[in-house]
């Protein structure tokens, strides 16, 4: 608190607006982990899609069974739907490895340097506050943007990281819809093949009590009314 | 406002953990890639073998005719039931819809000679309603004629 006191009003003012801005980030990032659970339960959920017929006609009646079904069937699905990115990958590959066989150049300069021309920079004015250096105010541009619209391997720069990333970002999410259904598949065979001593219990008391005939209406009206005396 | 601080919460707990999140993720995707050609070679494997791979597997198939024996097999045994009701309610409209049948003899010139009523012994079957057809001329004309 002595140190609040000490504090000068645009100290007060960076600290608070310092504050707003983490919590705007912690909560957007919240956000986004609620969205990305979200999205894993829907993937989750092929697991109980694609195993209920088979679980329903008893045809796998074993845990280590279950498992092999439904990680094939797991599996096989990542492929189906990763083909796209992969075929698209491996395209883009092959389109700049036919270019730089042509041109007789093998580095890979050029596309370094179109990117880092493409980039922008941006210059952030910073206060010291408490001997850290903190952003203050808004940026200005440092280094604009510049596209080489003229040149084939400028084109091919841009086309070969925008389409990569689409597909970099398509197979991870691949990759981790089939993290959740594996990790679905784990949760669900330990549920339903679960040796459960309490529910052992209560069917075999039910099954005992089976045969026992429930007294009529007329008896339980008798024990009501007698049962006591 | 208790969401609201459970979802910032969960915010500053994933922002700290995310380092290790992106890491683990990305192993994942390798170990997928691997998987990817796996399967790749898996399914050329299976081509040559003349079989195809898909997402639904042989055991799916075996599933679904099970089941689908086991559908058929509940159907039957409805319809073992439904025939005797069936039956009961052919039995009923031929006794409402049933006329009498005649056998009128006549002689060359086509006098009268004998009408024979024919009166059902018991109730009728499916089979019994195919009566040999028998050229029946009307009753009134015959007596015009005979007198």
């Amino acid at each position: 608190m002595i140190y609040l006191i000490q504090l000068s009003e645009s100290d007060k003012r960076i600290l608070i607006s310092l504050l707003l801005v983490l919590i705007l980030i912690f909560v957007l990032v919240g956000y986004l982990v609620k969205l990305i659970k979200y999205l894993l339960k829907v993937q989750g959920d092929y697991v109980e899609k694609s195993m209920y017929d088979i679980l329903d006609a008893d045809l796998i009646t074993d845990k280590k069974h279950f498992f092999k079904v439904s990680w094939e069937k797991n599996t096989r699905k990542f492929y189906f739907s990763a083909r796209l990115p992969v075929i698209i990958l491996i395209c883009l590959l092959a389109i700049v490895l036919i270019y730089q066989t042509v041109i007789e150049d093998y580095s890979w300069d050029f596309f370094a340097f179109y990117l880092k021309e493409a980039a922008f920079k941006l210059d952030w004015p910073t206060q010291e506050f408490f001997g850290i250096q903190i952003i203050s105010d808004w940026p200005s541009i440092a280094k604009a943007s510049v596209f080489y619209f003229d040149k084939f391997d400028a084109w091919l720069t841009y086309l070969v990281t925008l389409t990569g990333a689409y597909a970099i970002i398509h197979f991870l999410l691949c990759s981790i819809s089939l993290l959740a259904r594996n990790i679905r598949t784990i949760k669900v065979g330990n549920e339903y093949f679960k040796k459960d001593l309490d529910e052992l219990k209560k069917a075999k008391l039910n099954a005992r009590q089976a045969h026992i005939k429930k007294p009529t209406d007329e008896l339980k009206e008798y024990v009501k009314e007698e049962g006591t005396k | 406002m208790v969401d609201f601080l459970k979802t910032m919460g969960q915010g500053i707990l994933y922002t700290i953990l995310s380092p290790f999140i992106i890491l683990g993720v990305l192993i994942y995707a390798v170990y997928c890639l691997f998987a990817f050609f796996f399967m790749f070679i898996k399914r050329i494997v299976m081509f040559f073998k003349g079989e195809d791979m898909s997402v639904e597997m042989k055991i799916d198939r075996a599933a679904k005719m099970h089941l689908d024996n086991q559908d058929e097999e509940l159907e039957k045994k409805e319809n073992e039931i439904t025939p005797t009701i069936t039956q009961t309610n052919v039995i009923k409209e031929e006794k409402t819809t049933i006329v009498q049948p005649i056998i009128i003899q006549t002689d060359e010139q086509g006098r009268l000679k004998n009408i024979q009523y024919i009166t059902p012994s018991s109730t009728p079957s499916i089979e019994e309603k195919k009566v040999p057809q028998i050229e029946v001329q009307p009753l009134d004309n015959i007596e015009k004629e005979e007198e």
